[in-house]
């Protein structure tokens, strides 16, 4: 009786783990085909570039107001409320953000002034003055 | 405590549902997964040509029309400053290279040359000029401008290199 119990809970001890590592496994692979398909990766790699030529490219003393309607809405669409455009001055760096745990950053060579980039949510643009 | 029953552990019809082999089988799935939706949406925005040249035009007109060669040899003379320029982006990221030749007409022989960033890229943009351009290696731009010393009234002939790997 007792062998029979044994066995019947080794059985089902089994099914258990193997159900949780199905999950676990499939739900990684969701997770991870969902983020590559939404297609944030490639709209973040692409924004960021955009933002950096177009740094590079500006003349002394202009300003530039580039729309980041897309990004606001692709970031509304996925729930984030983080800082879409990242800006880092020391190393040239430009990150943009429009997923949690997301962001693709690119470089530009042109000397910024600290506070140069900077976002107006409201209207959903981004203000770049050299 | 898994591994061994994972190890262990079979179906009492005899089944094997946990083995190494279901595992290998998930990492099979997973990787094909992995490389076919990578495939799928690969995409690489190659802007090296662009930055390029917009790095040797930055370089060249920084000079062209301000150029006091006796600044330029000065020890304090900052390039970065003087172009405004990124240092870290140049110098920290191995991404970019530039190199400014300043030649005294009418010898026609180099001066002074300054330069920032990978060194490596410039043996590399050689390479490619001789006609071999190669996949991994930067994008190359080149400039010239004639330009007079401000003070001097001197005249050079400015060449520049700048290249860029930023894929």
């Amino acid at each position: 009786m007792n062998l029979k119990n044994r066995k019947a809970q080794d059985f089902l001890t089994g099914k258990i783990i193997f159900l949780i590592l199905n999950l676990l496994f499939f739900s990684i692979m969701f997770l991870f085909v969902s983020r590559v398909g939404s297609g944030a990766e490639l709209f973040e790699n692409k924004e960021s570039r955009i933002i950096s030529l177009a740094i590079d490219e500006m003349r002394d003393g202009t300003e530039l107001s580039i729309s980041l309607e897309d990004a606001y809405n692709l970031a509304e669409k996925n729930h984030f409320s983080g800082n879409i455009v990242l800006p880092d001055y020391a190393a040239g760096k430009i990150t943009v953000s429009v997923v949690a745990g997301g962001g693709g950053g690119s470089y530009y060579f042109r000397k910024l002034n600290p506070g140069s980039i900077s976002l107006d949510p409201t209207n959903k643009i981004l203000v770049i003055k050299c | 405590m898994l591994a061994k029953f994972l190890k262990s552990k079979k179906a009492v019809s005899g089944d094997v549902y946990l083995s190494p082999w279901m595992v290998l089988i998930w990492a099979i799935i997973g990787v094909s997964i992995v490389i076919g939706v990578l495939m799928f949406f690969n995409f690489e925005v190659d802007s090296r040509t662009a930055e390029a040249n917009l790095l040797a035009s930055r370089v060249l007109e920084c000079f062209s029309d301000n150029l006091d060669y006796t600044l330029l040899q000065s020890p304090d003379f900052n390039i970065y400053d003087f172009c405004k320029i990124n240092k870290g982006a140049i110098e920290k990221t191995d991404l970019y290279f530039f190199r400014i030749s300043f030649i005294e007409l009418p010898e026609d022989k180099v001066s002074f040359s300054l330069s920032g960033g990978l060194s490596l890229f410039e043996t590399q943009c050689d390479y490619q000029k001789s006609g071999k351009p190669e996949k991994n290696f930067p994008k190359c731009a080149y400039g010239q401008s004639y330009s007079t010393d401000k003070k001097t009234g001197k005249q050079y002939n400015l060449l520049v290199v700048a290249a860029s790997n930023q894929k």
